[in-house]
């Protein structure tokens, strides 16, 4: 285990070093990145500023979703973005050479990429907004389950990459839903997912569990009551990581059995 | 080191080709290996050779333990490639003349360093062994390098240091010498025929290049369709398929002898092949100095390069 | 002209086979519509006065819905090309002899109607259907709709082209890869339609080439856009799409020569 982490230190502290090798751009670029950001964010103000809050949201709550969703997705991302376009990695055969390598291959695509800096400083901002606006008070029980689950919701993204990634072994046809899935997932998931239907709340509370990661967490924290789903949301959040994990797993073997 | 070597046993693999979309698809089932058996001695350099598609690269991802068999035993130095992948690949050495292993965007020392850490290669042991693939691949003076600033004769030369500095008990060399320049390739030849003294990595080598084997191997391997044609030296090669000569001629006119297959004609100049066990040289010399004048006469033996082609030639006609 | 034609037709024909992407796209599409128009209607609830009905909100909804594949920040369709680029192979294109940008359009171009083509019309049948979507108020507003649908494509495709070329400079290119989507689903509309924004922004917005991607066009099916401002879309498009392709044609040349100057 000690072997792997120094062995994934070693290959990010390459991959960094290139990506800093021109620091000035990559700042500009990471600076462009929160730029969109903060604008999606301000659209998301003009919401509410046109039609006022709606029962049980306002700007300010929505600010914390929008922030927990980008900060979750760009950790995610951050070591995952090998996954995400892993179908490259397929097509180039760089796959097989991973095999040859004496690590697991899911630790030779976590190697991090400092750009996503501006997606998780944007989250940032939002959400420390988000909590000042609300009148939040921060005590060490919300801030630790707070870190629960950001880490639950890169959890959570992290796992949908790996399922991403794991469809590339049969088909790049799909990848393309799947992206889908991945960024829309982030846009629904800024947005107060208890205002659906039934149907759908099932669906981003137990299939496709977004709302584990947003609205129910945030929910918990405004109103200071960490309880029952609230309480397990960063738990369900790593299970579906080792869900990804299991299904990626299957995939390597398959991989390796069927051939391409 | 253990003198085991590899030991392939009746070993089969299809695959599976799917075409259409996951609702409504067609699979095909294309046969890449079948019954394929051999053995390989310890500290060996074999060659393998056959037209594209004939099963060199499945056999070698077999090998190498990224692809499984549907059926059959392999062994390498004791270990199971497949189901033992993560700790055989510790112990092998790969080089894709095609691809690289080396990182793109780092000079080559860094990435050595990297190799390091993964393989963990003691630091003595690592500093003995660099210094000497450096020394002898020559490629002192590009350390410093990023690898994509390096050219092509240069990168393989780092790539093969690359995989031999972790010292594997076994080397897999795919297409190392392709588009090479002559000095190039050399050095390449060179190293494996010091690995082949050295007598500790069982090598495999596949190629297209017929010089690359007749340099180096100790033995070949010519593949078609699947199975091995032949397993032997070079020289079984010829003595296989190799016994007919050519017989290039110039003559004042036409000649022709039904024993003797006229390959090509420029002007007066002719080419026959022919079988010396059916006509003797001589014989036929005689019957073509009766029907002409002849200026000039060249009796060779076909190029290695031929008889492969007419190998996987005449395999495709037992096969139809 | 031919060969372009040619290109055109093979890519569509390849991204055709597609069907899996299609359905699944199809699904994806609409459970995303579910919930933004649960949003929307949750947010009307206030019985607030906008200028748009919810109606009108529901339609614009669909019709992002039914055309995401087209919007340039659903997925870059040319990976390959791009990797080319980044490696320094794309030289070889360089013999052919083609005017490569107009090469590239046309393969654009295809790959982003293909997929839309799949998708759109299910989308609108099953909204339309189902989940409040309507259809033009007339048939002048749906004739402006298509037309300037068409205009959005071409525009779209000269700015991917344009994204793919910056990938000669590495870092900028995959920085701005990464920075633009934000960027453009802001200002086109696609989050929120830009007749709902403060009047201030939504001029900004409207100047920008995004909004000739999503929003003008949307604006005339929805029937928040006069048909009398269709000259006006269209020349939007247009000085946009020119600006693009020529910004786009000065890029590859100048990194044509940086590949060739400095050997690839």
């Amino acid at each position: 285990m000690k072997f792997y982490i120094r062995m994934w230190w070693l290959f990010t502290r390459a991959a960094l070093r290139t990506q800093l090798a021109d620091s000035a751009n990559a700042v500009l670029w990471a600076s462009a990145t929160l730029l969109g950001m903060l604008l999606e964010w301000a659209t998301l103000w003009a919401l509410f500023a046109r039609f006022g809050s709606i029962p049980g949201w306002d700007f300010a709550s929505s600010s914390m979703l929008f922030g927990l969703v980008r900060i979750a997705f760009g950790i995610a991302e951050m070591i995952g973005r090998g996954f995400d376009r892993f179908h490259h990695v397929i097509r180039k055969g760089d796959f097989d050479r991973m095999l040859l390598r004496p690590i697991p291959v899911a630790i030779q695509l976590s190697v991090a990429e400092f750009s996503r800096f501006g997606m998780i400083g944007a989250g940032a901002v939002a959400f420390i907004y988000g909590c000042s606006a609300a009148h939040v008070s921060l005590n060490l029980v919300s801030m630790v389950y707070l870190a629960a689950v950001i880490s639950g919701g890169a959890a959570l993204f992290y796992g949908l990459l790996m399922m991403q990634a794991t469809l590339c072994f049969w088909t790049v046809d799909g990848i393309e839903v799947a992206n889908a899935v991945v960024y829309g997932g982030q846009t629904a998931a800024q947005l107060p997912l208890d205002k659906l239907s039934r149907p759908l709340t099932f669906v981003f509370t137990y299939i496709f569990p977004l709302a584990i990661i947003n609205w129910i967490p945030a929910k918990a924290l405004l109103t200071g009551e960490i309880t029952g789903l609230a309480l397990a949301a960063p738990v369900i959040g790593w299970l579906f990581l080792g869900l990804g994990a299991i299904v990626w797993r299957m995939g390597v073997r398959a991989y390796t059995s069927t051939g391409s | 080191m253990t003198s085991a070597g590899i030991d392939v046993h009746s070993v089969s693999r299809t695959y599976k080709r799917t075409s259409g979309s996951l609702f409504q698809r067609k699979t095909t089932t294309v046969q890449a290996l079948h019954d394929v058996s051999f053995q390989i001695p310890g500290g060996a350099l074999i060659g393998c050779i056959g037209p594209n598609g004939a099963g060199k690269s499945t056999l070698v991802k077999i090998l190498c333990g990224i692809l499984k068999p549907d059926s059959g035993t392999v062994n390498v130095n004791g270990r199971e490639p497949f189901s033992q992948r993560q700790e055989h690949v510790r112990h092998i050495g790969v080089v894709f003349g095609q691809r690289t292993q080396l990182w793109w965007d780092l000079p080559v020392s860094d990435t050595f360093e990297l190799l390091r850490a993964l393989y963990q290669v003691p630091g003595h042991r690592f500093k003995a062994r660099q210094k000497l693939l450096v020394d002898r691949l020559g490629i002192g003076d590009v350390l410093q390098q990023r690898v994509r600033e390096l050219s092509l004769g240069q990168r393989m030369r780092c790539e093969l240091a690359a995989a031999l500095l972790h010292e594997p008990d076994v080397l897999f060399l795919d297409e190392p010498t392709i588009g090479l320049d002559a000095e190039a390739k050399l050095a390449v030849r060179e190293l494996l025929h010091w690995l082949q003294q050295s007598g500790d990595v069982t090598t495999i080598l596949t190629t297209h290049d017929l010089q690359d084997i007749e340099a180096v191997a100790d033995r070949v391997l010519v593949f078609g369709n699947g199975t091995i044609l032949l397993n032997g030296a070079l020289g079984d090669l010829r003595t296989a398929f190799g016994s007919t000569k050519l017989m290039r001629l110039v003559t004042d006119s036409p000649a022709s002898h039904p024993a003797a297959m006229l390959l090509k004609r420029i002007g007066n100049e002719q080419t026959f092949s022919f079988d010396p066990s059916i006509i003797p040289a001589a014989d036929l010399l005689a019957a073509f100095a009766a029907q002409a004048v002849i200026h000039d006469v060249e009796i060779t033996d076909q190029s290695i390069d031929e008889i492969v082609a007419r190998m996987y030639q005449h395999h495709r006609g037992a096969q139809s | 002209m031919r060969l372009l034609w040619l290109v055109f037709q093979m890519r569509m024909k390849r991204q055709l086979a597609y069907r899996t992407a299609a359905y699944a796209g199809i699904v994806t599409q609409v459970v995303f519509g579910l919930v933004l128009v649960a949003i929307f209607a949750a947010f009307y609830a206030n019985g607030i006065k906008a200028p748009m009905t919810l109606p009108q909100v529901t339609t614009y909804i669909w019709l992002g819905q039914a055309f995401f594949a087209m919007t340039p920040y659903s997925v870059f369709p040319d990976a390959e090309l791009r990797e080319q680029i980044r490696d320094g192979s794309v030289a070889t294109e360089l013999l052919r002899p083609v005017d490569l940008h107009s090469l590239w359009m046309a393969r654009t171009l295809a790959s982003k109607l293909a997929p839309t083509a799949l998708r759109c019309l299910p989308v609108i049948v099953v909204a339309t259907l189902f989940a409040g979507m309507h259809l033009p108020p007339d048939i002048p507003s749906f004739l402006a709709w298509l037309l300037t649908t068409i205009g959005a494509l071409v525009l779209i495709s000269a700015f991917i082209v344009l994204m793919i070329l910056t990938q000669f400079w590495t870092v900028a290119g995959d920085g701005l890869s990464r920075a633009v989507p934000g960027i453009a689903a802001a200002t086109s509309g696609q989050l929120v339609p830009l007749a709902l924004l403060p009047e201030n922004i939504r001029v900004v917005f409207e100047w920008l080439p995004f909004s000739g991607m999503v929003d003008k066009p949307y604006a005339f099916w929805v029937g928040t856009r006069p048909v009398s401002d269709l000259p006006f879309v269209l020349g939007h498009q247009l000085l946009w799409t020119v600006v693009l392709v020529a910004a786009g044609r000065l890029i590859l040349g100048r990194g044509l020569r940086r590949l060739t100057v400095t050997g690839g």
